[in-house]
């Protein structure tokens, strides 16, 4: 594999669907499609992904996650004891039903369009979450590739809905160990495939910080709030560093927004890394992929013996930021990090939940293009 | 026509305890005070079953014009926000002024189906020329309807 070279460019991962694999996921649903149709048109909708990114001059290369229906839930369909369950069959069974509804409201969808993978018997890997895909993308890539996967604290969290899960595990507590042992399975088998990076979503790290009296997502809404997030926080950081810590060795890393699921900015969380600065601190991984152009992250923050994957490009808005813009939030991240340390990317992914892009593939791509020019005018 | 052919009926009977017990038909179902304030009070208002029935008539007309119109509409979905004029009157606080009833009401209808937008569009149209409760409520109350097409 040839080195990389100064300011890697990677992608958080999600890239939009096309319609035709939109309508294809929707009848692979409804059941009216078959496996192997419905893997046509992903392999297809993948390969064009991977051109776009070779095209714009990417580094490493995701697929996209074009065959999942989400960032987070996909993993029901390969996973024991989770099934999928829409936001509609889910309200009779949260916790906290009003501000369930006032998040489905804030999303502005109807509760049927969305679904959670939720725990609902003893979790077991049935098959590899993503080593599958990633053997496809390398198949027909030379570059190295990321992948991204939902973190075991999002995934522990989200999952466990108390009304039907409790059988199973008395607590999320409970069901924390046996999604350790998936995703520490999964973690081996895609470093041993030779996934350049394995990346890490933990997208509601900031939701504890930053949620006091403002709108929750949905993927912390089936458990009723805790009262006390230092206590969930080292909760998290405990999964992440149980999953991670065999693997220091390889390029691991984990993604923390501010949410993805609204192209309105005023919706979306604000505030700084800094509450979180002292828990990132211990995670035991090589790389932080986090946001920093939206100006509701605040100042760009150091973090000790870390790679930074600095978000240059913010997903959600139209404006395709200049390269001058580009490398000025470079050159803002350089007074802080060794340029050996700093990667780019955009904040997020470009269509985290499927039928939800908030750009256009042809947007992305025009981020895409200005970030790496940016970043080879500053490569020596 | 027949005077029973255009009049629905049914009995409402309250005991000085809540909730209200209302009969039709074979049928009944029970209705807390008119309206309330508390999150937590246990019996449905009689405003909520007032815009409850509004939504139902949009997502269930829907249905059956698109079952009469052979397109399948594999899921409907309704949001409502009702907003009184102003509360304050029902509550009987001195001072207030403005009438006690509903002012607007806003209602985002989902839909998600295999037919093109036009045919969605066309069932959304007969949808509003024919529901019994749009129509009525719509000579009294500024009735804000929104249908969103969704993959
Ligand atoms: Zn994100």
């Amino acid at each position: 594999m040839k080195a990389l070279p100064l300011f890697p460019i990677t992608t958080v991962g999600s890239w939009p669907r096309s319609i035709e694999l939109l309508r294809a996921q929707k009848l692979r649903r409804q059941g009216t499609l078959s496996e192997e149709e419905f893997e046509r048109v992903a392999d297809k909708a993948v390969l064009n992904v991977l051109r776009l990114q070779e095209e714009a001059g990417v580094d490493l290369v995701t697929d996209g996650e074009q065959r999942r229906d989400n960032f987070y839930s996909f993993v029901a369909a390969k996973l024991e004891g989770v099934r999928l369950m829409t936001l509609a069959e889910m309200l009779n069974l949260v916790e906290d039903t009003v501000s369930f509804e006032r998040i489905l409201r804030t999303l502005d969808v109807p509760s049927y369009s969305i679904s959670n993978a939720t725990c609902m018997g003893k979790v077991r890997r049935a098959r590899p979450l993503a080593v599958e895909e990633l053997r496809f993308v390398q198949k027909h890539t030379d570059k190295p590739v990321k992948v991204t996967l939902p973190g075991p604290y999002l995934l522990t969290r989200s999952m466990y809905l108390s009304s039907v899960s409790s059988k199973f595990y008395p607590t999320k507590e409970d069901l924390a160990e046996d999604v350790i042992q998936v995703l520490s399975d999964e973690t081996r088998e895609l470093i041993e495939q030779g996934a350049a990076f394995v990346q890490f979503d933990e997208p509601v790290l900031t939701e504890l910080v930053f949620t006091q009296g403002q709108t929750r997502t949905f993927m912390c809404a089936a458990l009723a709030a805790r009262k006390d997030p230092a206590e969930e926080l080292e909760f998290a950081v405990s999964l992440i560093n149980r999953v991670v810590d065999a693997f220091r060795d390889s390029r691991v890393g984990i993604h923390i927004c501010r949410g993805n699921w609204s192209k309105n900015e005023a919706t979306l969380l604000r505030g700084s890394y800094h509450p979180l600065v002292n828990y990132l601190n211990k995670l035991d991984v090589r790389q932080l992929v986090l946001e920093y152009a939206t100006e509701r992250a605040g100042d760009i923050l150091y973090f000790e013996d870390k790679e930074l994957g600095l978000g240059v490009v913010n997903p959600r808005i139209e404006r395709v930021e200049s390269v001058e813009e580009i490398k000025c939030s470079i050159e803002r991240a350089l007074q802080l990090y060794p340029p050996e340390k700093l990667w780019l990317n955009p904040d997020c992914g470009f269509s985290s939940f499927s039928n939800r892009p908030v750009n256009s593939s042809d947007i992305a791509l025009r981020k895409l293009r200005n970030l790496v020019v940016a970043a080879q005018s500053l490569r020596p | 026509m027949e005077m029973e052919k255009t009049t629905w009926n049914l009995r409402i009977v309250t005991t000085g305890r809540e909730p209200a017990t209302a009969y039709m038909r074979k049928h009944q179902f029970t209705v807390g005070v008119p309206l309330q304030f508390d999150p937590e009070y246990p019996h449905i208002t009689a405003l909520e079953y007032a815009l409850g029935a509004l939504a139902a008539d949009i997502v269930g007309g829907l249905q059956v014009i698109s079952h009469r119109r052979r397109l399948k509409l594999d899921n409907v979905e309704a949001v409502l926000s009702g907003e009184l004029n102003n509360p304050l009157t029902y509550l009987g606080v001195v001072g207030e002024t403005g009438h006690p009833g509903l002012e607007r009401v806003n209602v985002t209808v989902y839909v998600s189906s295999t037919g093109s937008e036009e045919e969605i569009g066309l069932i959304w149209e007969e949808m509003l020329q024919k529901s019994p409760l749009v129509n009525t409520l719509k000579r009294a109350v500024k009735l804000d309807l929104v249908m969103k097409v969704v993959i």
